[in-house]
């Protein structure tokens, strides 16, 4: 029953000096809050890539001139592979097509964005997706209506598109777009099929593409453009081995020695899912600090305000002891009124914290996920705080002498 | 014998300069006996007080009450003490402002470790004896001194101590006030308990029953009158 004195006493100063009492509970405000903000939005992306990412196509994996990614994780490679990698071609992807035998498909890609439009109506920043004709069998493309493009058609450069369900449902609403000639960029194409709707990723929708055969895709947007080639392996545990021989065979296509480096790229999905990894054990080492920051401040400004709050108090203490309350009823009610406060500085933090990570969901791509986990770490920390900082004010409290306390004015 | 004093001094040092407060004081109380402490100013009347009621300890001689010696206990068991055979009425009556008349009441048992149903039966009780029922639920700053005052002695009444201590429980009230304040003393001496006080007024005194004047922390004189 001391304890719900306590939290009373805590709850009754909250209120009467709200301004006060949230200057006092900043520190613990700002730290569960961060805590909780960024939990949330690198769980909802941590679910994201290792669903996405890996989930769907884990053992399809991209030889590439250059990895993008290597601008953040190691710069000067990145540059040096700028300079130095040959642009990948057409002739590659059909060398490489036998010398993978751990491959079930070896395909090329290469990727540019464009408007794409029918009569008067159009679409903008449209990814227009060359590829050859496995892409089937590579990429998620399940048909809704027509059909994929052929091999000849892609031998051939005939101008044919698959549309994304996007487009199509932008395009052609209600209407059998099979046969209709759109335009793509200033090009005629005629529509041969469309994709079902493939959904949302990161808020992002998934629909907003057209394919179309790698060699028209060259032949429109220039066929200097160094191409991707997307590897699936046969079964996900000779993904390692499918790398591993597309690795020599594009070393020896190549001419390179022993000794030289790899003048390609090769981006598997685990690549994406360790850089992710990197990137978010930085941010949370950095969330660490400034949350420890934030929190020993705050529980010192806390120890303050506990300590004025004694001071103040100081001939009420001496009342309660004539009265007969032990040191250990002191020390309660001022540990309990410094762990209230604290907690309510916690749970202030948490609901801050899941509405900023709910408002930049909505305003960005973004997804949340909301970890339990942070929020029981959020309450035993501020709980600790308010036990740790509030035990030096309590003692002193406890510790005055009934009868100066009683005399103080 | 309800309370035993024999050779007792407080000593407070002040730098060099040694005062001391309570000079050596021998003295007896009765159960049931409704006595005065007078003196002047800084005669050591509320040191004394201070001694008797286990809010401070004694820097020599003993101190037995109900039969058990008191000078040298630990801060807790102090607490314990006071909080069983001590009620204590203030000349600023000392009531927690936020909390009404009846929480403030029912403080010391809480500190007593009693169960809240009966709490509250007691602290009604005693708010009924001092004639308080109607403003149970009243704030401080809702009364007046005299029933501020009420309150504060039914505080002190409601762990039915073995003895009351009041340090010039009238000094803050006017004279027709105090009187009520002293008659409400009377019916509590006559309902057995024992009273001490302390007062600068010789009109307060002579309501009780014995009376006794201390000069530089010593006694003077001990007269009874009833
Ligand atoms: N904490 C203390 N430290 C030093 N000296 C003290 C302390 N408390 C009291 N004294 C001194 O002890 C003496 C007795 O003080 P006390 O308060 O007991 O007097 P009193 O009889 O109650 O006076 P009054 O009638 O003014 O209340 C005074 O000289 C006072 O200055
Ligand atoms: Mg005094």
């Amino acid at each position: 029953m001391l304890i719900f004195q306590g939290m009373n006493i805590a709850l009754r100063a909250l209120r009467e000096n709200k301004l006060r009492t949230f200057l006092t509970l900043l520190g613990n405000i700002v730290g569960t809050m961060s805590v909780i903000a960024v939990v949330s939005l690198i769980g909802g992306i941590d679910s994201y890539v290792k669903e996405e990412v890996a989930g769907e196509g884990s053992n399809v994996f991209d030889i590439e001139r250059i990895n993008f990614f290597e601008a953040i994780t190691d710069l000067d490679a990145f540059l040096e592979a700028l300079a130095r990698n040959p642009r990948i071609r057409l002739g590659d992807v059909d060398y490489l097509r036998d010398k993978i035998p751990s491959a079930s498909y070896v395909g090329a890609a290469a990727r540019g964005e464009d408007q794409v439009s029918f009569r008067d109506e159009w679409v903008d920043r449209i990814a227009i997706k060359g590829r050859s004709e496995e892409y089937p069998m590579i990429d998620d493309a399940p048909l809704f209506l027509g059909r994929h493009f052929s091999r000849l058609e892609d031998q051939k450069s005939t101008n044919v598109a698959v549309l994304g369900w996007e487009v199509y449902t932008r395009l052609f609403p209600g209407r059998d777009p099979l046969g209709a000639r759109i335009k793509i960029g200033r090009k005629h194409f005629t529509v041969i099929g469309a994709v079902e709707d493939l959904g949302t990723v990161l808020g992002e929708s998934r629909n907003r593409f057209v394919y179309i055969p790698i060699n028209t895709f060259l032949k429109v947007y220039g066929s200097r453009t160094s191409i991707d080639i997307k590897v699936k392996a046969a079964d996900i545990t000779l993904l390692q081995q499918a790398v591993d021989e597309a690795t020599m065979a594009m070393r020896i296509r190549h001419g390179l020695r022993p000794m030289e480096e790899n003048d390609f790229a090769i981006v598997t999905s685990e690549n994406l899912i360790s850089l992710w990894e990197k990137i978010s054990t930085s941010i949370f080492n950095a969330l660490i600090f400034v949350v420890s920051i934030a929190l020993v401040v705050g529980g010192v400004v806390l120890m303050n305000v506990m300590l004025v709050s004694v001071t103040e108090r100081t001939k009420e203490i001496g009342l309660r002891k004539a009265l007969g309350a032990r040191k250990s009823n002191i020390v309660w009610q001022f540990i309990v009124e410094a762990v209230t406060l604290s907690l309510i500085g916690g749970v202030l933090g948490i609901l801050i914290g899941f509405t900023i990570a709910a408002i930049i969901s909505i305003i960005s791509p973004l997804p949340y996920v909301i970890a339990p986990w942070s929020i029981a770490a959020g309450l035993i920390v501020t709980f600790f705080i308010g036990l740790v900082f509030g035990t030096y004010p309590a003692s002193k409290a406890a510790n005055l002498d009934p009868v100066v306390a009683l005399h103080y004015e | 014998m309800l309370i035993k004093v024999s050779g007792v001094k407080k000593i407070y040092e002040v730098g060099i300069q040694k005062i001391e407060a309570v000079a050596g004081i021998d003295l007896e109380i009765e159960r049931n006996e409704y006595v005065a402490i007078m003196g002047p100013s800084g005669s050591g009347k509320s040191t004394f007080m201070n001694l008797l009621g286990c809010l401070d300890t004694p820097s020599a001689g003993d101190y037995w009450l109900n039969g058990k010696e008191v000078s040298n206990l630990s801060d807790d068991e102090l607490a314990r003490i006071r909080n069983r055979e001590i009620g204590f009425v203030f000349q600023t009556f000392n009531l927690l402002p936020r909390a009404t008349a009846a929480q403030n009441v029912e403080l010391p048992l809480i500190y007593g470790g009693i169960p809240a149903d009966e709490r509250r039966r007691r602290a009604e009780e005693v708010l009924e004896s001092v004639g308080l029922t109607d403003r149970a639920k009243h704030r401080p700053n809702e009364l007046s001194g005299g029933q501020r005052q009420r309150v504060a002695i039914a505080r002190a009444m409601v762990n039915r101590p073995s003895i009351i201590l009041a340090d010039e429980p009238t000094g803050n009230l006017d004279s027709k006030t105090g009187i009520e304040i002293m008659s409400l003393f009377d019916k509590i001496h006559q309902a057995g308990n024992t009273i001490v006080m302390v007062t600068h007024e010789k009109h307060i005194a002579e309501y009780t029953r014995r009376v006794i004047r201390l000069l530089d922390g010593k006694i003077e004189s001990d007269v009874r009158t009833g």
